[in-house]
């Protein structure tokens, strides 16, 4: 009976534990990962710029992944990718490929109060994807938006 | 008292003195006298309310960035040991969400309670109450936020949003004491855990602050009140018979 009760005053002081955690500003990020057609293996390439709504960004960085935020203001948000990349033919030949391509997605938004301290959020959920400019395959592989680094949409390049 | 002894010092069936020692005779527990037993039926009502709130709506009646006002009438009926209990209470709150910066939220709405409570003092004479139960809570409320959403690269945006119908269900294991203070006026407090919200109705927004319940989340969700009671006897209390040696 004594070691019911304390099972119970447990069971009861743990609600007091329950303060949730504030989301961080960069919770709504799509990751596309670029694969090799042929080998089905990262494909490294040069995004020169990205262009997100109305945002710009220029890099120079060569990267095999990129995630970029969706706009939760509106259900779907247009990426713009300017971007070179070194692709190796049938005959193992390096070909340098620049181009411009487009992928659009959409997904649906949840308001959010989540404590009196955190304030507010808009929560992007169900991830689609909408349009790809992409000569290859452009497949969604995960509709969850996080931090974390989980592929949503995979591109062969 | 005395068979009960006598139950206690034969517990094994007895052997007759002259019989052979196969033959045995059995003698049978006898059953414990009734006044002993807490029988089935209704003894008295139990109505009051809950002090915290009460204080709450003083105390912040007038506080525009934190409001609340409410009033909760709490009830049982005593059959026992067992006592069926039944919660009723109305709420209204407003509040800025991170001071101020994210807007603000307001809800208004009622609510109830029911559910049984065991009583695990079996032998007091007035009838205190340490207690466990069990509720199932529902309340039907509207809710409305102005929300203000800072986006690190798309910029901020403000959105009045309303549930105007909104109802939620839940549960809530519950433990306390009720008190004899004086004739038939009782104190006594109640600890609530409560879990499993369900909402429906929610389409704005999601439910944020349910009344009777609190903030709609996963988890448990932890409660507590402080209540007086006017006690109301319907039927006149049986008290075990005592035996006097003379």
């Amino acid at each position: 009976m004594r070691f019911l009760l304390v099972c119970i005053v447990a069971l009861l002081l743990s609600g007091c534990l329950s303060q949730p955690d504030c989301p961080g500003p960069a919770s709504n990020m799509a990751q596309i990962s670029f694969k090799n057609n042929r080998s089905g293996k990262a494909q490294a390439i040069d995004i020169s710029m990205l262009e997100f709504g109305s945002k710009y960004f220029l890099t120079a960085d060569s990267v095999s992944s990129v995630s970029i935020p969706v706009n939760p203001f509106t259900t779907e948000t247009t990426f713009i990718i300017n971007y070179t990349a070194i692709l190796k033919s049938l005959a193992n030949i390096d070909s340098t490929v620049t181009k411009r391509d487009t992928i659009t997605v959409g997904y649906s938004v949840q308001n959010i109060i989540v404590s009196t301290d955190c304030g507010a959020y808009l929560l992007c959920k169900d991830l689609l994807l909408k349009y790809s400019s992409f000569k290859n395959e452009a497949k969604l592989v995960n509709n969850q938006l996080s931090t974390r680094a989980t592929v949503n949409i995979t591109i062969k390049l | 008292m005395v068979s009960g002894a006598l139950a206690q010092v034969q517990p094994e069936p007895l052997t007759a003195g002259n019989a052979n020692a196969n033959d045995t005779v059995t003698v049978e527990r006898p059953k414990k006298p009734d006044s002993l037993k807490e029988k089935f039926y209704l003894r008295s009502f139990r109505v009051g309310t809950d002090l915290i709130s009460l204080g709450k709506t003083v105390v912040m009646k007038d506080q525009a960035s934190n409001y609340f006002s409410g009033l909760e009438v709490n009830g049982d009926a005593d059959f026992g040991k067992y006592y069926f209990a039944v919660d009723v209470g109305t709420s209204a709150r407003a509040y800025d969400l991170h001071y101020g910066d994210s807007g603000n939220y307001s809800n208004s709405g009622n609510y109830y309670r029911i559910g049984i409570d065991i009583n695990l003092l079996k032998k007091d004479p007035d009838r205190n109450m340490f207690f466990f139960g069990l509720r199932f809570g529902h309340a039907s409320y509207h809710e409305s936020a102005n929300l203000i959403t800072v986006n690190h690269y798309f910029g901020a945006v403000t959105k009045n949003l309303t549930n105007n119908s909104v109802t939620a269900t839940w549960g809530e294991l519950v433990t306390g004491l009720r008190v004899k203070v004086w004739k038939e006026f009782w104190m006594g407090y109640t600890a609530r855990m409560k879990f499993l919200p369900g909402v429906s109705g929610d389409t704005a927004f999601k439910s944020f602050d349910i009344p009777g319940y609190g903030r709609n989340g996963e988890g448990f969700y932890w409660g507590f009140n402080y209540q007086i009671f006017w006690r109301i006897p319907v039927a006149k209390q049986k008290r075990p018979v005592r035996f006097s040696a003379k």
